[in-house]
């Protein structure tokens, strides 16, 4: 395909020695929109990388004093949340184009590897409800977890519910575990999710996972929000 | 329940597009109201999307969790709901829905100049003979008064009418218009995001990319700018047209600036046409003046504006008029300076002179969330002066407006382009002239040619 896969404009690449001898360099993307794409560079809160921030930010501060001390322990992100993110997503996610999930599919995986690979790490990713899951045909956290190379269990489930874009903060904060257990749980899980924006979900998950024996639980997510 | 035939028929639907619950919807395709068709064929060894028929690289594979399978889907028509291979395109194949017989439904008491009735005439036996008919209109030749008669007789007959035009913003321009001329029509506009949806109407206004949806509906479709980008360039469009289509169909082009299929098709007579040289006023056609600009992509790449603009500004014959400013892209709108900007302030509370100066200069583009509303605006009198990307190049009509084209030598401005660019100024009875100029480094080509087709129909007018 000439035309990138996103805007669809032309590419306009120049084929060079380098796309012949790794033609896996080839990105579907052309230039504007691959360079769109806000790589996060700081560290930020040790716990959740929340960027501006140096030490644990006060949202995890709250939660480790909550009912979800401890659930969680960490958070590593790739990509920060602007308008071109929330579009990519949103057409990805929302209007089903799974091929877009692609793009991240070596990026993500460096990701996983980088922080999950000194320990026998298990991805689990966030499941979809069985309504919403006929709505979308995909759960674009399975997608993810798939690219990560480690091995992958369905290790949750989730009761429908409202969208948790659609919802506020503080409402999120309080609602309800929408996660029960499905399957097998490991000893060491890295939840997988698209993105950690309040870490509510993220800490639902971790929170039945640990009460069923889980022992040590992170998350490995695409985007900050 | 009776399942309304106006709302499902000439279409072919995804099931989420289709509000009926699970047991009514079961119940209907057993009565053979619907008729299943797979979302994605397979034909000689190739996959096509059934919808938009898409093919080859559009069509993606994906993991469905719903079926358990990787199969294909297509990304191609993607933004009006996916369709994939696990999944079944729905045609109404029940009762034919019955529209309605309207003895007078045109209640546009306008008149038409001769040359318009004489391409109404044609327009109107087009639609009673289920022929085929291209429109050449210079801009502002009054298009749409002219499709009134056709339309009209269409209606008398009960059938189904269908206006497609590539560019949404034109969809809803005219809408109001059609709403007035035909006031007890049942009337829809669709678009990306339009807050109509059902598309049950008997006159339907839309995208060309809403044609999708339908399939053997229309009795008359008229289609509107044929030469717009994305209709000519886009065989997935085309495809559209002829589904919507019934077989004995009537289909009207118009447009303003013909491209070369059409030019070809005048002349070798393949095609019959009727070209109206004259502006509904009888004014001619401004002619686009070029004034070079030294250094003009460098000062614009630093986001500054050429002198040359300002001192055209200050020697403007009629400094109240609202200007219509086109840049070739959004990331040249977006990078001017504030002083650049602030230049304009004098020239903009000169043509409004009511509003703080700040909110009287504004930039649209084709993503912006607040495109609609800053056009409405512009059309207020709100917005003195406006930066554009080619989006406002067609189709929408602002009475009194000069016209500048910074960098009219770049690729965007093709000579169809320029022309509908010069077409906006001088619209109106009231105002019928305007200035247009094109501030350039270096003449292209498409500069030349838009100049000398627009003498060309002035000069065509003038012998009439």
């Amino acid at each position: 395909m000439n035309s990138c896969m996103y805007c669809g404009e032309l590419k306009n690449a120049k084929p060079m020695w380098a796309t012949f001898f790794w033609p896996e360099r080839i990105t579907s993307l052309c230039a504007t929109c691959a360079s769109s794409f806000h790589l996060l560079t700081e560290q930020g809160c040790p716990t959740c990388m929340k960027q501006a921030e140096s030490d644990t930010c006060s949202d995890c501060l709250q939660w480790e004093t909550s009912d979800y001390q401890a659930v969680l322990d960490r958070n590593v992100s790739l990509y920060g949340y602007d308008h071109f993110m929330r579009d990519y997503v949103a057409q990805w996610k929302y209007r089903g184009d799974y091929a877009l999930g692609k793009v991240f599919e070596h990026t993500f995986q460096q990701l996983f590897q980088q922080h999950f690979s000194n320990q026998p790490y298990v991805a689990v990713p966030i499941p979809l409800s069985d309504e919403r899951m006929q709505e979308r045909g995909f759960n674009q956290a399975a997608e993810l977890a798939d690219f990560t190379g480690a091995t992958a269990i369905d290790a949750l489930a989730r009761k429908h519910g409202e969208k948790q874009s659609k919802r506020r903060k503080w409402d999120r904060m309080k609602a309800n575990n929408p996660f029960y257990l499905s399957g097998e749980v490991p000893r060491y899980a890295v939840l997988i999710d698209d993105i950690y924006t309040t870490g509510t979900t993220l800490r639902h998950a971790a929170q039945v996972l640990k009460e069923n024996g889980a022992r040590k639980i992170a998350a490995c997510t695409l985007i900050r929000g | 329940m009776e399942i309304d035939p106006k709302r499902y028929g000439g279409k072919q639907l995804l099931r989420r597009e289709i509000p009926l619950s699970s047991s009514l919807f079961e119940q209907a395709l057993q009565q053979h109201c619907f008729k299943k068709i797979p979302g994605i064929r397979k034909e000689k060894g190739h996959a096509y999307c059934n919808r938009c028929n898409a093919s080859d690289a559009h069509l993606q594979s994906i993991a469905c969790q719903k079926c358990d399978q990787t199969h294909l889907y297509c990304r191609n028509c993607i933004q009006m709901g996916r369709v994939s291979a696990c999944e079944q395109l729905y045609e109404w194949t029940g009762p034919e829905p019955a529209w309605p017989v309207h003895t007078t439904p045109c209640a546009w008491n306008g008149e038409l100049t001769v040359h318009q009735q004489v391409a109404a005439n044609a327009i109107d036996r087009a639609i009673q003979l289920n022929d085929r008919l291209l429109i050449h209109a210079v801009c502002g030749a009054g298009k749409t008064e002219m499709l009134f008669q056709g339309i009209t007789s269409a209606l008398q007959k009960g059938k189904r009418v269908c206006l497609a035009t590539p560019r949404a913003d034109v969809v809803r321009e005219l809408l109001p218009r059609f709403r007035e001329a035909f006031p007890s029509v049942a009337m829809q506009a669709l678009y990306g995001g339009s807050p109509d949806k059902t598309g049950d109407g008997q006159l339907i206004l839309a995208t060309t990319h809403q044609l999708l949806r339908f399939y053997q509906a229309f009795d008359v479709l008229i289609i509107d700018e044929i030469d717009a980008f994305p209709y000519h360039a886009d065989s997935m469009l085309h495809f559209a047209s002829d589904k919507a289509k019934k077989t004995a169909c009537a289909s009207i082009f118009l447009t303003a600036t013909p491209r070369k299929k059409e030019k070809q098709a005048i002349k070798a007579n393949t095609l019959p046409h009727v070209f109206v040289p004259l502006r509904f006023h009888g004014q001619p056609l401004p002619v686009p003046s070029s004034k070079i600009c030294f250094g003009l992509n460098k000062k614009l790449k630093k986001g500054n504006l050429p002198k040359g603009l300002l001192t055209w500004l200050q020697k403007r014959t009629n400094p109240t008029r609202q200007v219509l400013l086109f840049l070739p892209t959004v990331a040249l709108a977006d990078s001017l300076q504030k002083d650049a900007i602030s230049a304009l302030y004098p020239f903009a509370k000169k043509i409004q002179s009511k509003n703080p100066a700040e909110t009287l200069i504004r930039t649209v583009h084709a993503a912006d969330k607040e495109r609609e509303e800053k056009v409405q605006a512009f059309r207020n009198r709100e917005i003195a002066i406006i930066l554009t990307t080619t989006i406002l190049e067609r189709g929408v009509t602002f009475p009194s407006v000069d016209v500048a084209v910074l960098d009219a030598a770049h690729d965007v401005f093709d000579e169809a382009a320029l022309v509908q660019i010069a077409g906006r100024a001088g619209r109106s009875p009231a105002d019928p002239t305007g200035e247009v100029v094109f501030f350039h480094e270096g003449r292209s080509r498409a500069m030349d040619q838009a100049v000398k087709a627009i003498q060309d129909m002035n000069h065509r007018a003038s012998k009439l």
